[in-house]
């Protein structure tokens, strides 16, 4: 479903990622874990295009989405092809993002009535039933300001359902929630890939990782260092520097 | 010293004056939509992607905030016909000349409204799929413009105050009945004392109005 070669990504003198490939096959959920600065981050942006890579290759459904050669210039041109397989792709972001002018109906039912040319009505009952996927649906007049962390985020996720993605991509979506609202959001990540969607999920919750992924990819300093099923991984890690990410972030005190 | 102030001559003068204020609103109205319009373009140009765009709007703009109003306005007047081979009727003239002077001004206030616009917000909108227009639209510029209009307005008051300087080239607006007045009647302390109140009756009033509606909309749901 996702197929991504040789990634290189800089700022400036920093290196970010550095020859990176990743595929992810359809109805798989691939956890990505590693430290702050490894580039998990950095690599999911590059997956749906909001970073231009240096070099590095990117398919979506088998249809070539970036080819980037090094001295390649200038941001990514967004042609009609690169927005039609761009939208086969839904993000949520850490810090929600949703329009702060737009009721929570208005934010789900934008993008099918202008990207996808539904009428309004038929957006707004899709927004509506996507809402009560969410648990939201009592929410749907409100506005973003309104909302908890935790509330913002589901319809966070339910504005990226709205087109119908084929691949739903998390960066850090409870990075930003208070403890206590961490759950809901994961609880209805879990339902997404359950429902098999393809889902890359960069996070610090180890919990989902272990429990919900199918494989987990360990990153450090821009590279891919150490991947597999979450038993594995979490369980007998063959490279130390693994070992010694997962001793600091499971050791509690 | 003492001064005989002679204040009956302002109620004779007042038709006039009036007539002058008039025309002083037609110039700020029609200056303010023309420099609206262009100064959308001009924010768009400085945002350009293409240097060949951006950079010479960025002249254009610098240009006409770092000259005096008055230099635009005679410099159009006189000059361009000479330069162009091109005579503008005055009124014309000085609407060109003025657009041209605010244009820059609202054009950097939109600029400025648009990029305060956090960048996340574009990256929702582009994971959406919408288009650079439906973007602007719906996504940016609704949240631009709750910064850009009390900027837009207190320009657009700035703008009224100095439509007098139209005078100068004979546009027969609020000053310059003032001036005539001043002449025929030998009081031009008393007629000169009265246009600016007149001014000010208008400014003061829309200025307060522009606070209220700053408070307002800083306190908004954002």
């Amino acid at each position: 479903m996702i197929r991504a070669r040789g990634l290189h990504k800089r700022f400036g003198v920093l290196e970010v990622l550095r020859d990176v490939s990743l595929t992810v096959a359809p109805a798989e959920t691939v956890v990505v874990i590693g430290p702050s600065g490894s580039g998990k981050s950095t690599l999911l942006r590059c997956l749906i295009g909001l970073e231009t890579p240096e070099a590095g290759e990117v398919d979506i459904g088998g249809q070539p989405f970036i080819r980037r050669r090094s001295g390649d210039r200038g941001p990514l041109r967004r042609t009609a092809e690169f927005r039609r397989l761009q939208r086969q792709m839904g993000m949520v972001f850490q810090q929600f993002s949703l329009f702060p002018h737009l009721t929570v109906l208005q934010n789900v039912a934008l993008a099918p009535v202008r990207v996808l040319g539904l009428p309004a009505e038929a957006a707004r009952a899709r927004a509506r039933q996507l809402l009560a996927k969410v648990d939201l649906a009592d929410k749907a007049d409100a506005y973003p300001e309104k909302l908890s962390g935790g509330q913002k985020q589901r319809v966070s996720i339910a504005r990226a359902l709205a087109l119908e993605p084929r691949i739903m991509l998390f960066d850090e979506v409870t990075s930003a929630l208070d403890p206590e609202l961490i759950h809901e959001v994961l609880s209805v990540m879990k339902q997404l890939a359950t429902d098999g969607m393809t889902m890359v999920v960069v996070t610090h919750e180890m919990g989902f990782a272990h429990k919900v992924a199918d494989r987990v990819v360990f990153m450090d300093e821009g590279s891919i260092v150490e991947e597999g099923p979450p038993a594995a991984l979490f369980g007998a890690p063959r490279e130390s520097r693994t070992r010694a990410f997962l001793e600091k972030v499971l050791t509690h005190i | 010293m003492s001064y005989d102030w002679a204040w009956h001559v302002v109620p004779r003068a007042f038709p006039a004056l009036l007539r002058g204020l008039e025309m002083t609103l037609a110039v700020t109205a029609v200056v303010v939509v023309c420099g609206f319009a262009l100064g959308t373009l001009v924010a768009a140009g400085r945002l350009a992607r293409s240097p060949l765009v951006s950079k010479p709007v960025a002249l254009y703009v610098e240009i006409f905030r770092g000259t005096p109003a008055l230099v635009q306005l005679v410099w159009v007047y006189y000059c361009l016909p000479i330069v162009l081979g091109l005579e503008l009727p005055s009124f014309a003239s000085i609407v060109v000349a003025l657009t041209l002077n605010v244009a820059a001004f609202y054009g950097e206030a939109i600029r400025a409204g648009i990029q305060a616009i956090p960048r996340d917000q574009t990256e929702a909108a582009d994971v959406l799929g919408l288009g650079y227009l439906d973007k602007m639209r719906f996504v940016i510029l609704p949240q631009a413009f709750r910064i850009i209009i009390p900027v837009a307005l207190s320009q657009s008051i700035s703008l009224f105050k100095d439509t007098a300087l139209v005078s100068t080239l004979g546009v027969a607006d609020l000053m310059y009945q003032a001036r005539v007045l001043a002449t025929e009647t030998y009081r031009p302390i008393e007629i000169l004392s009265t246009a600016a109140l007149i001014y000010f009756a208008i400014a003061f009033p829309c200025t307060i109005a522009t606070r209220i509606l700053e408070v307002r909309l800083a306190t908004a749901r954002r």
